[in-house]
């Protein structure tokens, strides 16, 4: 019990050391500017990096002593941090669940609609942490940027990897450039600092009202378009991972997709799925899954089916399969889509939330009324807009306070921007520590707003960029599935 | 959703029950601070006060605020505070933020009476 304990205190330890060093990442993307990111971000990565090695050769070094001491066997694992542990199942089983924890809070889920566009993604785990990543950040009112990847390795160094990698991302992605710039610069931090070697990447950046996407990839599995009743198209793409050549040069591929089309991003783990004999999934057999992709099956569904569909045929799994699909669905039948994603701005003056927060009612009414989320969302957009009319635009007339809404099948996101400088977390972390407890009458009331949207959202995040200071919220729909 | 507050105030035996209609946010303050000198008491040894809540629409943060300063000025000079009517969700948000460490929660005012039907003949 007592090596259990240490065991789960080194673990806790190296994941308080990456948590620590992302939080600050985060801090550095809402508040400095962008030419101090990259540093932050890669200050991050070595902490990562140096954190997932030290944890990694800590729980080794353990092992090989118990070895020595006939506590394991001689043929125990060793395959560090991800694979087997030494340190025997209940330790292994409470460093994943901190892994978890960890991994869920980076890694919110993907489903969105922007324009005549929708973004959904799915992931699935070999083990209980991954290596896959995938993420969608909506940069304005017209574009998104998309991303699948993939890290060697899983449990620990995954855990540590993973939400770095995010965090990079959204960093570099605010700063502007094509997806193969971006990819240059995050492979720049990765080759500099020794970290991530392998790590592969595919990046999309999508203009969701003219439905054009730009594309590169890093040693990334080529992507599709798949056209409802056609073959479906797999795009050329050749590169190296990142962190290997910090010189690697990406080539980005600008193609528009036609109404109706879908950009399909996986993973290698999806093709290389293998069978109860061994046999595997492969590119054939997915590529005849995209071909027979109706139009009226949602990527959701689709995507569901295709991952039951592996697991009908194999209980156990040695890798993570990730899938992402951008849907265009301009003309005709991209009206409905339309309807699912609205944007309003406001001139910043006490009591501006009202027009949208009735407006915002009525929509969630009518289009998510099964999600039983309304009234958390309607207090969250609510207190969002009360806080960036006044305090980010300071009641400034001529400042706007811009609010978008997008709704997806299982999730909501919405965004309230300001002009201002942001909040500081600090402030909100004293207001949440004093939780309402205040002698001081006049003090009650602040803070409360930032603390209603950290209970009632189910993530949410502060960013900053060109356009101004963004508070962005995900809710979840609390419908069941059938 | 874009509704002035308005109050409708009725005094029994004890205490006050106001009935409150409309948006419970910042600019309510003004009006629900015109009615009464909150600070002096509910008058007349009064000691009891139910705030009604069901056609109150929306509540925010501001508004809570108001509520728990009403509240704890209760404590202060001596009346018992009652909240009825408060849909689930906003039940939720008065415990998040601490409300129900100086207001009681009933659902209706009829269950508010008698809770001070009981307190008045000391059980």
């Amino acid at each position: 019990m007592g090596r259990l304990k240490r065991e789960v205190r080194l673990v806790a330890a190296a994941l308080v050391l990456l948590t620590a060093g992302a939080a600050a990442g985060w801090i550095a993307a809402a508040f400095l500017p962008h030419d101090a990111l990259a540093a932050f971000a890669a200050a991050v990565l070595a902490a990562a990096a140096g954190a997932a090695g030290w944890a990694a050769r800590s729980v080794f070094r353990r092992g090989e002593r118990r070895r020595e001491e006939g506590i394991l066997p001689a043929d125990a694992g060793t395959e560090g941090a991800g694979g087997h542990m030494p340190g025997g199942r209940e330790s292994t089983a409470a460093e994943l669940r901190l892994a978890i924890e960890m991994q869920r809070k980076w890694q919110p889920p993907v489903d969105l609609q922007l324009g005549a566009c929708r973004v959904t993604a799915r992931s699935r785990q070999a083990t209980e942490v991954g290596g896959d990543l995938f993420d969608a950040v909506v940069l304005d009112d017209a574009f998104v940027a998309v991303l699948v990847g993939d890290v060697p390795g899983k449990g620990l160094q995954a855990a540590f990897m993973v939400p770095a990698l995010l965090m990079l991302f959204r960093s570099e992605v605010k700063r502007g450039g094509g997806p193969a710039e971006l990819l240059g610069r995050m492979n720049r931090v990765l080759a500099g600092l020794g970290a991530g070697s392998g790590v592969t990447l595919g990046i999309g950046l999508l203009d969701a009202k003219a439905g054009e996407m730009r594309y590169a990839g890093a040693g990334h599995p080529a992507p599709y378009l798949v056209k409802p009743g056609a073959s479906p198209r797999q795009l050329d793409s050749s590169s190296l991972p990142l962190g290997m050549s910090a010189d690697e040069a990406y080539g980005e591929t600008v193609f528009r997709l036609a109404p109706g089309e879908r950009f399909v991003l996986y993973t290698d783990g999806v093709i290389e799925d293998a069978g109860p004999g061994g046999e595997m999934y492969g590119f054939d057999r997915f590529e005849a899954d995209m071909a027979g992709w109706e139009a009226g099956v949602t990527a959701a569904d689709w995507m569901e089916r295709l991952l039951d569909g592996q697991e009908s045929r194999r209980a156990h799994r040695r890798d993570d399969r990730t899938l992402l699909v951008v849907e265009y669905n301009g003309g005709k039948a991209g009206r409905r889509a339309e309807l699912l994603e609205r944007t309003w701005r406001v001139a910043s003056a006490p009591g501006c939330e009202r027009a949208i927060v009735a407006e915002l009612t009525a929509l969630l009414r009518t289009e998510w009324a099964e999600s039983g989320r309304t009234d958390d969302i309607i207090s969250c957009v609510a207190e969002a807009v009360m806080n960036a009319a006044e305090h980010g635009n300071g009641f400034d007339a001529g400042k706007e306070v811009a609010v978008q809404a997008h709704f997806g099948h299982a999730i909501m996101v919405c965004r309230v921007r300001d002009e201002g400088g942001g909040f500081d977390p600090e402030a909100f972390r004293a207001a949440k520590a004093q939780a309402g407890r205040t002698e001081d009458d006049a003090g009650y009331g602040r803070g409360w707003g930032l603390r209603l949207i950290d209970e009632l959202t189910d993530y949410w995040i502060a960013t900053r960029d060109q356009n101004g200071f963004c508070v962005e919220m995900y809710f979840l729909s609390h419908m069941r599935k059938s | 959703m874009d509704s002035v507050l308005e109050l409708n105030i009725v005094p029994f035996d004890a205490g006050l029950s106001v009935t409150l209609k409309g948006d419970l946010d910042h600019q309510a303050e003004g009006k629900l601070r015109s009615v009464l000198d909150w600070e002096q008491g509910l008058g007349e040894g009064r000691r009891y006060l139910i705030l009604n809540l069901h056609e109150v629409n929306f509540i925010n943060s501001a508004g809570m605020a108001l509520l728990i300063r009403i509240a704890r000025t209760g404590r202060k000079q001596n009346y018992h505070t009652f909240i009825c009517g408060a849909s689930a969700h906003y039940q939720k948000l008065f415990r998040m933020v601490g409300l129900t460490e100086y207001a009681m929660l009933y659902p209706d005012d009829y269950a508010a009476m008698q809770r001070i039907e009981a307190l008045e003949s000391g059980v």
